[in-house]
């Protein structure tokens, strides 16, 4: 009989009895965890359909403002990460081909490979929050914000828009073919689109900042040899939260930079 | 104790019931998914600049669809999980659907709230348990009912359609 302090493999928790069904807790676990998550930014993705069948107009004028190659080369970039994310799963599921002649390995496998996966996933989440940054930057200069501050750069209510305010309004109204009324004929709730539009991009950001270091630090358990072909479920699940990342920007930003 | 009889299984031989299976995914089908979500991307930035007007929005939730159950499926290996972790996570989506659903058939029927007031957007007439000569287009600028609107409205408001809450004491 095994004693207590040596019931299994080292990475077999003392309260689980088998590697099966410490990994079937971690599962449920993770996927218990995203599907709150898909919940919590539900609420987001209701506020904006209201909104949006409230005041089309305002959502078009508002969406014409952003800047959809940037939006677009930034869905990429997620896309990439995914792919990089996935790859790392499969680099470490594979784990180490000790013992496989060379011309037999399977190709980009093994830990090595699974912590440059998780790099090249973690500088494509730098990639994507400077240019976040960028269109952010952009925006609170020109004074393009919520509420109350719409027109007034860094959210200084004493300050007034610069030129591109004016400029760049004119051409998101010409080019969604807007002509009715509000202020200098500007729909009055293209407020209310920036709104929802920072706080939906915010909290999508504030999760790829979580996500570089949730995967920095299993990256850096992974180099020192914490995972194998038998146990790496941490790489699986930190992947798995990445992917939920991408597959809310995959909503975000049709629904933000690519309204009619 | 499933532990002790399996106290030897870490070095070669085990059952499945001691260890888990993962699927392992190839570099190949890793890339096609890839591949059909930059696809997918390239045909959502197309529908939009052929201009689709009120089915844009239709075609871009199609599209972001189409291209999340690629992510999951494939990157996430939905396809290849418990089928109790596939109901648990599938099933948000289900409540995302009613909570999505109702509110917008509530929001979307009852028209804007301006000073307490409401008109149906869909048809141009007051909606129950509203009566006020004023209404917002959508566009912030505050007009005068057309007289047919207002007329229905009073016609509406009678029909007890909306009773007062303490008017209704079950």
């Amino acid at each position: 009989m095994a004693s207590h302090a040596h019931h299994g493999p080292d990475y077999l928790a003392h309260h689980f009895d088998t590697p099966k069904q410490q990994f079937d807790a971690a599962k449920l676990g993770i996927w218990a965890f995203l599907a709150q998550e898909i919940l919590f930014f539900s609420g987001l993705f209701v506020a904006y359909g209201i909104f949006r069948f409230w005041y089309p107009a305002a959502f078009s004028v508002g969406s014409h403002l952003l800047n959809w190659q940037l939006g677009g080369l930034n869905t990429c970039v997620l896309l990439f990460s995914s792919w990089t994310a996935a790859m790392s799963v499969r680099s470490a599921q594979i784990g180490e081909q000790k013992g496989v002649p060379a011309d037999k390995q399977l190709k980009l496998a093994g830990r090595a490979w699974t912590t440059r996966f998780m790099l090249i996933t973690i500088v494509c989440a730098f990639g994507f929050m400077i240019i976040k940054y960028m269109e952010y930057s952009h925006k609170f200069h020109a004074g393009f914000l919520p509420g109350q501050y719409w027109g007034h750069p860094y959210f200084d209510l004493a300050a007034s828009a610069p030129a591109e305010f004016a400029e760049e309004l004119r051409a998101a109204i010409s080019a969604a073919a807007y002509t009715g009324g509000g202020e200098g004929g500007v729909p009055y709730h293209i407020r209310s689109f920036y709104g929802i539009y920072y706080v939906m991009t915010g909290l999508h950001g504030i999760h790829v900042v979580i996500g570089i270091f949730l995967i920095a630090w299993i990256a850096m358990k992974n180099h020192k040899g914490a995972f194998s072909a038998r146990y790496n479920t941490p790489v699986d699940i930190v992947a798995l939260y990445w992917h939920l990342v991408d597959l809310v920007w995959i909503f975000l930003f049709p629904l933000l930079y690519l309204i009619d | 104790m499933a532990t002790d009889a399996h106290a030897h299984d870490e070095h070669g031989e085990h059952d499945d019931d001691y260890h888990h299976h993962q699927h392992i995914a190839s570099i190949k089908g890793n890339l096609i998914i890839f591949g059909a979500l930059l696809l997918c991307t390239a045909l959502t930035v197309a529908a939009y600049k052929v201009r689709l007007g009120e089915a844009n929005l239709f075609v871009a939730i199609f599209i972001a669809g189409i291209k999340a159950s690629l992510v999951c499926t494939f990157f996430m290996h939905l396809k290849y999980e418990q089928r109790f972790n596939i109901l648990f996570f599938l099933g948000s989506f289900l409540f995302v659907g009613v909570f999505v659903g109702y509110t917008l058939n509530d929001t979307d029927h009852r028209g804007d709230d301006v000073q307490g007031r409401r008109i149906d957007p869909s048809n141009g007439r007051w909606a129950f348990g509203t009566a006020a000569p004023i209404a917002d287009e959508g566009n912030g600028e505050f007009i005068q009912l057309p007289p047919e609107a207002a007329e229905a409205a009073e016609e509406a408001e009678p029909d007890g359609e909306e009773p007062e809450p303490e008017a209704a004491p079950e």
